[in-house]
Formats: C-alpha cells, structure tokens, sequence
C-alpha cells in the first residue's frame, strides 16, 4: 500500500504549482484560478499552523485554523505588497508562494508529528442510494432557488427607458459636440434627432433604429464665433410619439467660465 | 438534601440560616410555592447531566435536513421572484425562515444527537442564512454599506495600492483587512469583485459558525450545549444581514471568534505555548489591521478573560498567556490607528460620545426613546416584524433569566446551588472561561438599551454578535439543564426547537426588518433604490465623463457613482462641504453656489423618482439636510431648477436621472 503524501509535500507542490500557474497563463484561465485558490486560503495556514506545532490530531478545529491563518496572512502580505509597490497577482503569488516555502522550511525545523493512530470503528462505506438520493435533491432544490435568483438579478428590469446625451466632442474645445443615444426600452425603438443652435435649426435625423440595449452616436461640428456665448439643444422624440419631445439635453458654448 | 452553607465554619454551634443564606435560599426553592417556584426557576439549580450518549452521525437524518434548507432557500428566492414585481410574499419568506431553521434546531438541539451531526448541521443552517442574503440580490452588492467597501477594492485594484481616498467613507481605506483579502482572490483567480467578495463571505461564514461551535465545545466540554448556543448565536440581529455584508466587520467577527478559540487551547493546553501564542497574534494583528470597533471589542474582551484568570481559585495555567494576549489585544488596535492618523478615534469618538449620553439620558428619564417599529419616514413595520421581534426578545430574556445563575454555577464548581452564587461574589470561581462568558451575557440588556436611542442603536448592532457569543451559553445552560434535558418529551423538544426558531427570525427581523423583503423601487431605501437604471447612470458617466468627475448627487446615487461610474462624489465626510442644499432648495443663491465652488462640483445628478416618495430611511441626501414640508416629498420644480440658469449644462437625461454640469457656473466670476 502507498503511503498517502504528507500535508507538508502536499503543500509545497500546491505552492509551487500556483506560482507557476499565475506566471504562466493569462488571467482568468480556469485552471489558474484552481491552483491559486488553496494558495490564498489553504497552503500558507497549512505551512503555519506545522512550523507553529501543529497539533497531531487533524480535526476540524485546526483545519479552520489553518484557513484562518492564511486569511489572516493575506493582511501583512498586502500591507507589505504595497510598500513594494507589487500589489498585482504576481506580487500575492510570490508572497503566498513564499511564505508557504518559508514556514514549511521553519516547520523543518520541529520534529515531524507523527501521525495519529487510525481510529478504530467500521471502514467508511459510500451512502446509501436513497441517501445520496436525498443529498442530491437537495443539490437540486438549492441550484433551483439558484437559478431563479440569478435569472431575476440579471434580467429583472422594473424601468423601461431610453439614456440622451451631449457633450462637448474635445473637452475644453467646443468645435463640435457629440449627441448619443441608447435604448433600454426592451422592446426596437425608432427615433428622431432635432438639434437647435441659440434656437436655430442646425441639424436633425429620422429614422434612427436602435435594438434593445443598443446605442447610437453622431457628431456634430458647430460654428462658434470666439467669446460669444451659444446654447445648443439637442431633443430626442421617438416615433411612437413623434409630437412630444421625448428627452432633452443641451450643452453652452464660449460662456464665461464654460 | 440541601448543601451545606458555605459560610458555616467548624466547631460553630448549629443555627438557623438565615433566609438571605445560601442554604435558605435553597431550602426555599426545593420547598415550593411561588417565591420557591421562582427561585429554583431562575437559581442556579444544575442536575446531574445524564452523559452524552455516543450515537453514530445518521446520514438519513442529514440528508432529509439538507433537503428542508434546500426547500426553503427555493422557497426564498421564489419569495423574492414576487418580491421584484412588486408583489411582495412576506408569508412565504418568514415561512421558508422557519423551514430553514426549526427542523435543525430539532435535531442539533436534541439529547444524543451524534457530535459530528451537530457541527454538520449548525454548518449546514449557518451557510444557508448567507445563502438567503445572496438569494436577495444575486448579482450584484446592493446593500449601502457594501458600497463603501466595494470603493475601496476597487481603489486598490485599479490604482494597485493602498489608503486611498474613499469620499464615501474615509476611515475604510485606513482598515483594509477585508478588500486585501478580497483583491488578492481577484487578482489571483481572475473572479469578478463580486464573486472573489462572496468567496471570502463564504470563508469567512463558515469559520465563524464552526469557530463558535468549536470554542464553546472546548469551554464547556459539551457538544450538545455548543450546538444549542451556536444556535442561539445565530438569533443575534446581524447574523443573516449585517455580518454577511461585504464589509469589514463580517471579516473581523471570525478573526475575533478564531482568536478566541485559538487561545482556549492554551486551556488544556491543547497547544504548544509558542503555537497558542502564535495563533492568537496572528487573528489579533489582522483583526487590527481590518476594523477598528470589533479590535475594541475583542481588547475589551481579553481585558475581561485576563482580569478573571487572575482570580481563579483553581489556579489558571493560562493566566499569564492571557495576560500577554490581553495587553496586545489593546495594544494591536491603537497602534494600528496612531500609524493611521488617529482615524479611527475621530471616527469613533462621536459615535461612542453621543450614543452613551443618549442612554444615560434615557435611563435618567430625561430621553425619549428612539420610535421602535417604523421608518424614518414615519411608516409602520408590518406586523410579524413587531411580533417577531417582540417575541424574541421575550425568548432571550426568558433564556438569560433561567440560565444566568446556573451558567455562573458552572463556573464555581464543585460548589452547588446557591452557595455556588455566594461563592462568585466573593471573587472565587474554579472557571474563567465559563465566567467569561456568562458576564458576556450581561451585554445583551445594554446593547437592547443603545438599539433604544437615536444615536447609539449602531453601537448597540455592533454589540449584538459579541454579546450573543455569552447570550448563547447562557441559553444553552438554560435549555440543556431546564428546558429541554435529557428525556424530554417530543412536545418539549418541539417547543424548545420553536423558541430557538422564533430567536432566529427575531433576529432576522430586528437587523433586517422589512428591507428582507424583497420589492421593487423605493425612494432613498438603500437596497431597495439600486436598480439597474440608477447603475446604467452611473456607468454613462464612468464611459462618457471618463473616472473622476466630481459628482453631487442623492445618497444612492452617490454609491452608484462612485462604484460603479468610478466618479468623485462630493461629501460632508470628506469635503466637508454640504452640496444637499444644492440638490433640494427651491433655488441656487450664493450659499449653494458656493457649496458648488468650495466642492469643486463639476457635475450634479438629480433623480426625478426622488419626487414620487418621503425618503425611507429618512433623508434623500444626508441627515439635517433641506426640507420644506417634512411629510411631502420633494418638489419636481425643486429638483428642475437647474434648467433656469443659463450657464448649466444638460448633458445627460434618462427620463429619471438627469446630469447637469456646473463646472460653467462653477468657475464663472
């Protein structure tokens, strides 16, 4: 029989394999974030709790212990991230990485505990089917409320309506101004665009078609005489209601101070 | 037989106790009548306990209790499904609250239930309350506190470094212990803020359930009384909501508990002297490091367990670690905070000044209370929030009353009976840890009398999950030695597992109240106001404006700029300028234009809804802010006078949410 690798071994290869992880591949990949999360909560109060003396029984207590104390770590670690000026994901591996190495190093320096003997009492047997049977329900039930929740966070909108906006198209250079608009009216939406300068019409457009959640932009260049002041006002109407000014925005050119 | 006095000496001639003596005391309470009845209720009484028998964990009972929380967190988020359309269900939520809790609180609570059932099941039941807050709002942080913590991360994931500006709350930057944890997880997993923020939730949920479980086992050796109290833990008022926010006190509450927990082994030295140090520092330091009131707490705590080992008459062997643990644990936190400045006693300081005066006034009679069981709009809580809570309160009160003395008792033994009493007050007990936190217990009326007035109900919540960690003891003495001991019948236990019940959704009413159910928006409600056209806002403003635009704006808003649209919002915290005027008066004269040009505003955003409703919790901006009929909502012209003044820009308009840009007003002379 092979005997099981030691939770020192176990966490110096998990370390390294984290470190290696988050060198190599790109952020978000799913195995990275497989490796790198034992590395923040589990490895490094593994190494603490053996360098510290660990206890020889492996109950829960210590097991919470041993998360506690790489939440715990993540603290001093930061605070010294941030001297460095590394507070990025290489930074957090190489401190959780080497932290873990150092106090597996120190925990050499303690006599290995010795294992606690196998408690005595029957072999564990797999649940019975109707047990599992009730587990799993009960996997089932809780993804059910699950999904019913995250389809109402995601979807549930209580207000229907649709953003118009201008500004200046360079901050600072009022030569042209910049109007959009976005529909988050559920449902396609057909606008009209009039745009006045000191209650003139300068520019106008019809028949702007916009899916839902979909945007549209136009730029306008404008005359501006240097040190006259101008208002434009730009109104949005929308075709089911082409009489009624639907939104309206406007923006001062060459005022004192604008 | 009665116990001998304990004040009888030897060789004295036989006298009649007197009726104030402990042996009348007992005599009295084992004579019967009234006052007997009474005193052996409330006494300290302890029958021999019948040893916990050794049952094997039954994966059946497991299983079909897995189930019932399951069913219950479905039975939520279908409460909540009706609650976004407007259609509130409060039947089927407090409902799912009781199928979640009552039927574990059976089983854990019983006599024999195996120990590793329990810790199964008082896991089990204390994910599933943070399950019901993630069912609320599954998507994204919504509750106001989290927003302030929510900056701060992603402060220190965009810029990559610390104590930042945080307008929304400045002292959090200065504790970064919780966004630390958050944004490593972030950084090293690629998970978005809001799932690395749940994760560490989760983390941290789960250590504190176990982490209560585990203390009280180890203090009062009993698996069954640890069961029972974790139980009652979970009936505090910010269990299912408060503690289970993204903010910096649902992290350090476990630093807090596993601290606590790694000292106990010192105890029966279960632990090296050099490893019991060492896991009681580290919790200490980041707890420090991650909120300065829990840190207080926890000195306070220590404090506390230190005097009283050094009082033991048994001799404490862990008298002088707890002294060395005591003196750091008030030493942790104002050294952290004299390297910050003194932020946190600027921040604190008022709140502890005001909220302590208020209670004296109220206990003097020269107060009023603060109005229990309504809005700060003045709308009434509906009725099962005043009867849950009321009930509740009645449950703990009963559980303190009857457990008290017999919790005290346990910790003067071998001394019985009232003798034990007598035996506490002249300073002699065999078992500080016990003491420590049947004392703790005490908290319970004081954090009741703060949650009274108007200023110190904070201090009061943030009190609650401390003083439940004895509360807890003490009701689990109480139900384990008298309400429910070994044998009772199924209608007893039942009625203990429903009163254990109804402590939990008092809680859940008391620090949740009306806000758990779900609705759709509400004026100035904190969760209730975050929808996604408020968000869409605040994210033009973050892609149009660009990252730091100063902001004025409604308090929602404010989070949602400053969260979600990266902007800087102008506050009285901060800038000490207050732009409420601004938004609310009928017109800009020279103090509003002013307050424009002292906050550098640049940008303000009116929320047209604001119109449709009198502010839930009280204020549509911040407190002392303009009113002109307190009992009518603010004026739409109000909100509109922007459009009058000729150097304001219009640039933004939703149909609710418009931004004007003042910055032309602003600089012009």
């Amino acid at each position: 029989m092979r005997a099981k690798p030691s939770p020192r071994a176990l966490a110096a290869a998990g370390a390294g394999l984290a470190l290696a992880a988050t060198a190599l591949l790109p952020d978000g990949h799913g195995l990275r974030a497989a490796a790198c999360l034992p590395l923040a909560l589990y490895w490094p109060g593994v190494a603490f709790l053996h360098a510290v003396g660990r206890p020889r029984d492996a109950s829960l207590e210590w097991e919470a212990m041993a998360v506690m104390a790489s939440v715990a770590l993540l603290v001093p670690g930061g605070l010294l991230l941030n001297r460095l000026g590394m507070l990025g994901a290489l930074g957090w591996a190489c401190w959780l990485a080497g932290a873990t190495g150092a106090l597996l190093a120190a925990s050499l320096l303690r006599p290995a505990p010795r294992r606690a003997a196998p408690r005595p009492g029957r072999p564990r047997a797999l649940p019975r089917p109707l047990v599992l049977g009730g587990f799993l329900l009960a996997l089932g039930l809780a993804g059910g409320a699950a999904v019913i929740a995250v389809d109402d966070g995601l979807h549930w909108r209580e207000f229907r309506f649709t953003e118009f906006w201008m500004l200046p198209d360079v901050p600072e250079q009022p030569g042209a101004v910049l109007i959009g608009a976005r529909n988050a009216e559920a449902r396609p939406m057909v606008y009209a665009i009039a745009v006045m300068q000191d209650g003139l019409p300068i520019a106008s457009w019809r028949g702007i078609a916009l899916e839902p959640g979909a945007s549209a932009t136009r730029d306008l260049p404008l005359v501006v005489r240097p040190g006259t002041p101008s208002r434009v006002e730009a109104w949005l109407f929308d075709s089911d209601n082409p009489g009624t000014v639907y939104r309206k925005v406007w923006l001062n050119i060459g005022a004192p101070g604008a | 037989m009665s116990p001998p006095a304990a004040d009888a000496v030897p060789g004295d001639a036989p006298r009649p106790p007197r009726f104030w003596s402990p042996a009348a005391l007992d005599a009295r309470a084992a004579r019967g009548g009234f006052v007997g009845r009474v005193l052996d209720l409330i006494g300290p009484r302890l029958d021999p306990e019948a040893p916990e028998a050794e049952e094997r964990p039954h994966p059946g009972w497991m299983a079909i209790l897995s189930v019932g929380v399951a069913l219950s967190l479905l039975m939520l988020a279908q409460a909540h499904h009706e609650g976004y359309r407007d259609r509130p269900n409060a039947l089927l939520q407090w409902t799912a609250y009781g199928v979640m809790f009552f039927p574990v609180a059976l089983r854990a609570g019983r006599h024999g239930t195996a120990r590793a059932e329990r810790i199964f099941l008082v896991a089990l039941v204390g994910m599933a309350a943070l399950a019901a807050k993630w069912l609320h709002s599954p998507t994204r942080f919504v509750f106001f506190d989290e927003f302030l913590h929510v900056a701060s991360a992603l402060d220190i994931l965009e810029r990559k470094r610390l104590y930042t500006t945080n307008p929304l709350l400045p002292i959090s930057p200065a504790y970064p212990g919780l966004e630390l944890a958050t944004t490593a997880l972030v950084e090293l997993t690629g998970l978005p803020l809001f799932a690395a923020g749940y994760v560490v939730l989760a983390v941290a949920r789960f250590l504190l359930v176990v982490g209560v479980y585990c203390l009280l086992e180890r203090v009062t050796r009993s698996a069954r009384v640890a069961a029972v109290a974790c139980l009652v833990y979970m009936g505090n008022s910010g269990f299912v909501l408060f503690d289970a926010q993204f903010a910096y006190e649902s992290l350090a509450l476990t630093f807090f508990v596993l601290a606590l927990l790694a000292a106990s082994t010192r105890r029966d030295a279960a632990a090296s002297p050099f490893a019991a140090y060492a896991l009681t520092l580290l919790p200490l330091a980041a707890l420090a490091t991650t909120h300065h009131m829990s840190a207080y707490f926890t000195a306070g705590f220590f404090a506390l367990l230190a005097a009283l080992s050094r009082f033991s008459r048994a001799g404490a062997p862990d008298r002088r670690f707890l002294l060395v643990v005591a003196v750091a644990a008030v030493a942790l936190p104002v050294a952290w905070s004299r390297l910050q400045g003194g932020s946190g006693d600027g921040y604190l300081g008022p709140i502890l000044e005001k909220g302590s005066t208020e209670l004296a006034n109220l206990l003097s009679g020269t107060g009023r209370s603060r109005q229990l069981f309504s809005t700060m709009s003045g709308a009434q809580s509906p009725i099962e929030i005043r009867v849950f809570s009321i009930v509740a309160l009645l449950v703990v009160v009963g559980g303190l009353l009857t457990g008290f003395f017999r919790a005290i008792a346990q910790s003067v033994r071998p001394e019985r009976g009232w003798a034990a009493i007598f035996r506490f007050l002249r300073l002699q007990w065999s078992d500080h840890w016990l003491l420590l936190l049947a004392l703790t217990a005490v908290g319970f009326p004081v954090s009741v009398g703060f949650r009274l007035t108007g200023a110190g109900w904070e201090i009061g919540n943030r009190m609650g999950p401390f003083v439940f960690l004895g509360a807890g003891f003490v009701i689990a003495v109480a139900m384990t030695r008298l309400w429910q001991p070994a044998g009772a019948s199924p209608r007893r236990r039942a009625a203990t597992a429903a009163a254990l019940s109804v402590c939990f959704l008092g809680g859940i009413a008391t620090g949740w109240g009306n806000p758990s159910t779900r609705t759709g928006y509400r004026v100035a409600a904190d969760a209730a106001s975050v929808e996604p056209m408020g968000i869409d806002a605040a994210l033009w403003a973050r892609d149009w404006i660009g990252p730091g635009g100063r902001f004025t704006a409604d308090r929602i808003n404010r989070v949602l700029l400053a969260t979600y649209g990266r902007q800087t919002v102008v506050t009285t915290l901060l800038d000490k300028v207050d732009t409420s005027f601004v938004l609310l008066a009928p017109r800009l004269t020279g103090g509003e234009i002013g307050a424009l040009r002292e906050g550098y505003v640049d940008y303000v955003m009116v929320d047209m809804r604001m119109t449709t409703g009198l502010p839930r919790y009280g204020y549509y901006v911040e407190k002392g802010e303009y009113q002109e009929d307190p009992l009518s909502p603010v004026e739409a012209d109000n909100l509109l006078k922007f459009n009058l003044y000729p150097g304001i820009d219009r640039l933004f308009d939703n149909g609710s949410h418009i931004v004007f840009g003042t910055g032309g007003l602003r600089r012009a002379r």
